[in-house]
């Protein structure tokens, strides 16, 4: 939900994108536009990749203007995308040093680290004891949660359900259940139906269809 | 008197630093061997600029060809100077460059771990001079350069940034008097200077309708330079507009070892961001591609060993992307890779051998293009750390990606025993407790699986991956893809074989008359 109207954040987002273009990607000029850039991104719920990718690559370029915060906030960004490997990229164009002295990239690793191998309720539990000042961050990763769920599983208890989505009310818990047409099983309330995947994923014999251009070469041999 | 072996340079994986030992060939070598006079060699480059003035492009690209073959035939001589050149065919400004670019090749082919910094520096200064010819904005070039000679020299542009990037971060060598000339001339090869050069091709040619192969090309140079700089979200996006479908080719695109250089990369970013069905198609294609040219190959020798050497390089990305999203390929490079690359790679992949290292780090080293930083080299560091930093880089990501999948591969061979399971059983099977496999179940559909199966029609299962599973409740359902073995086109094949083998043999049992053919 931006807090901002739509049509200013593309405009923002529009303008910002034409000074990216060809080799002025690269001018240091463009760096201070797009730093603020990133707290414009955070400040109106929205997300611009390109953008960010361009200024680590600044910084790629020239290390001593590197800015911890910066890259933190862009690598929190980033795992709002899950499951796109947007933080994988950026990981590649990172100082292994430089992000080791700051402790807001550790911890962004860490969660990532803890997201990737889908390790839910010890990113909630960590994500407790950190600050993180990204409005709309814990929906987005929730959605991604929630996402990798419904790919995973048919039917869900509830208790794993509910650590695996952090601290909710029960109120908003079962209004995340309703929204997202997941049902508590009428007979045994323990378990959340999530999809019906029996219907989808089942084994299946691929039998060889030979089709008449295959074997047309060898017909007036035979 | 030393002569030189000629080395090619490789595509995409040019070893900057090994040395080619001399070889003497003396008197006792006579024989076969032709030595051209100085005069010979100056009077082809004169045709070859006239060649050049005056079209048609085919024999431009004749002229070009010949170049090599006629200077390796050659080791007594090496190739005359621009100055010397320059008495004979006149103050040309463009052939000279051009003439220079090639020149500058040669040297750096010819000893690739002894370029001097001045060297390298009239290099640079002379790519400056003929890309400020090709880009002049009043005059558009009058002269059409075929395509394959193009590709080269922005290849060779790329390789000689590459080579550059190399040669300041090994400090451990460098002398002082070289350190104080690099400190003092940091605009040489400078990262921006490349980058604006390959961005100013792709802007030009977008005016001027010959410059069309060199925006492609350019778009290429900049996909391998954004591979190098481990950009691999940007050398994706730059080459979103160009087919790299091998199956279909168009006319602009026919020099082979760049599309060969280009879907290794490619499939390179690919690997690296975990589109590991991506990753796998390209390389299959380009595989099956390369087989089918052999024959066309065996024109161009001297760039044969590039090609083969990357697609060495592609067999091993294909068999570390297998190992981690198994699927079916087609039969004959699976064959191949199985008996040369699979079974070389560690398993499982992370496995620490004795002396606490990880042999993976060896095949990736191989397969992987030749790193390096953009950011300014800090002399008085005087090792060579900064040199090795990206590729550690790289390798350390990279790693951290497969220890997120580690337990995946056993998953795997677990669930495909069975048509159901209870997690507590796979929890036994593995070791582990039922609360820590479920997140093992859930990395395996959220770092694999790309699209939702409903999706999925005939043919993409016979491509897709082997194992699908859910979870109800406590119990994995597990359905698994069989496909009957393709028998139709092993026989055509081989009938087709046969035929062919029973022709030849009939041919040549036929009696022989006098006088025929």
């Amino acid at each position: 939900m931006p807090s901002v109207s739509q049509s200013r954040t593309n405009t923002r987002a529009e303008e910002v994108a034409k000074k990216l273009k060809g080799i002025e990607r690269y001018n240091p000029n463009c760096r201070p536009m797009l730093e603020e850039y990133v707290q414009y991104q955070i400040d109106n719920h929205f997300y611009d990749f390109d953008a960010n990718m361009a200024l680590l690559k600044m910084y790629q370029f020239d290390p001593s203007n590197f800015q911890g915060d910066k890259v933190a906030d862009i690598l929190l960004l980033a795992l709002t995308n899950l499951p796109k490997p947007d933080f994988l990229l950026c990981k590649y164009l990172l100082d292994a040093q430089k992000c080791q002295e700051n402790s807001r990239v550790v911890e962004a690793l860490h969660f990532s680290e803890l997201l990737e191998s889908c390790r839910f309720q010890e990113f909630w539990e960590q994500l407790e004891r950190a600050s993180v000042k990204i409005p709309g961050f814990e929906d987005r990763i929730r959605e991604f949660i929630c996402q990798t769920i419904n790919r995973t599983y048919q039917t869900i208890s509830r208790q794993e359900l509910q650590l695996a989505l952090g601290r909710l009310t029960t109120n908003e818990f079962e209004g995340l259940i309703k929204t997202r047409g997941w049902k508590i099983l009428p007979d045994d309330a323990t378990y959340i139906w999530i999809v019906n995947h029996e219907e989808n994923i089942k084994s299946r014999n691929i039998v060889e269809k030979i089709k008449f251009e295959h074997v047309a070469p060898v017909m007036n041999i035979v | 008197m030393m002569d030189f072996e000629y080395q090619p340079y490789g595509g995409g994986a040019a070893q900057a630093t090994t040395n080619q030992p001399d070889h003497y060939f003396g008197g006792s070598y006579g024989g076969g061997v032709q030595s051209i006079s100085r005069r010979e060699i100056i009077e082809h480059f004169a045709e070859f600029r006239r060649a050049i003035h005056e079209g048609p492009v085919t024999l431009v690209q004749h002229y070009y060809n010949s170049n090599y073959e006629t200077m390796i035939q050659n080791y007594n001589t090496e190739w005359p100077s621009a100055e010397a050149l320059k008495e004979h065919v006149g103050d040309d400004a463009l052939f000279l460059t051009l003439y220079k670019e090639m020149y500058f090749r040669h040297i750096y082919a010819s000893k690739p771990g002894g370029v001097s910094l001045e060297e390298r520096q009239e290099s640079y200064m002379n790519y400056i001079d003929l890309f400020n010819l090709v880009l002049a904005k009043d005059q558009p070039l009058k002269i059409e350069l075929p395509d394959q000679w193009l590709w080269d020299i922005i290849e060779e542009f790329i390789y000689q940034f590459q080579s550059f990037c190399n040669f300041r971060t090994k400090l451990a060598k460098r002398t002082d008097d070289d350190i104080e000339h690099l400190k003092r001339n940091i605009k040489i090869w400078n990262v921006h200077a490349v980058l604006n050069v390959m961005h100013s091709l792709v802007d030009k040619s977008r005016i001027v309708e010959q410059l069309e192969a060199a925006k492609k090309r350019s778009l290429i140079g900049l996909l391998k330079l954004h591979t190098l700089t481990s950009d691999y979200y940007m050398a994706l996006k730059t080459i979103e507009c160009i087919d790299l479908d091998v199956t279909k080719q168009n006319d602009v695109c026919q020099v082979f070892h760049c599309i060969v250089a280009t879907n290794y990369h490619a499939g390179f970013c690919y690997s690296m961001m975990r589109n590991y069905d991506d990753a796998i198609r390209v390389f299959v294609d380009t595989l099956l591609y390369i087989q089918r040219s052999k024959p066309i190959m065996v024109a161009q020798t001297f760039q044969n060993d590039a090609v083969n050497k990357t697609a060495d390089q592609m067999m091993t990305l294909l068999a570390i992307c297998l190992t981690l999203n198994p699927m079916r390929i087609d039969e004959t490079i699976y064959l191949h890779l199985k008996e040369k690359f699979l079974d070389k790679l560690p398993k499982p992949l992370l496995w620490v051998g004795p002396d606490g290292k990880l042999p993976f780090r060896d095949s990736f080293a191989y397969a992987c293009p030749k790193f390096i930083s953009p950011a300014p080299t800090i002399f008085e560091q005087r090792n060579d750390s900064q040199w090795a930093e990206p590729f550690n880089r790289q390798i350390e990501v990279f790693t951290e990606e497969l220890q997120e999948q580690a337990y995946i591969p056993d998953v795997r061979s677990y669930l495909k025993l069975y048509t159901t399971m209870n997690i507590e059983k796979l929890a036994s099977f593995m070791e582990k407790t039922p609360q820590e496999v479920k997140p093992l179940l859930l990395t395996f559909k959220h770092k694999l699986s790309g699209n939702d199966a409903a999706e999925k029609t005939e043919e993409d299962f016979q491509s897709s991956a082997d194992i699908d599973f859910y979870v109800d409740k406590d119990i994995i359902y597990i359905a698994d893809t069989k496909i009957t073995r393709r028998y139709s086109d092993y026989l055509v094949k081989q009938i087709l074989k046969y035929q062919e083998l029973t022709r030849t043999i009939s041919e040549g049992l036929t009696p022989r008359h006098a006088g025929n053919k």
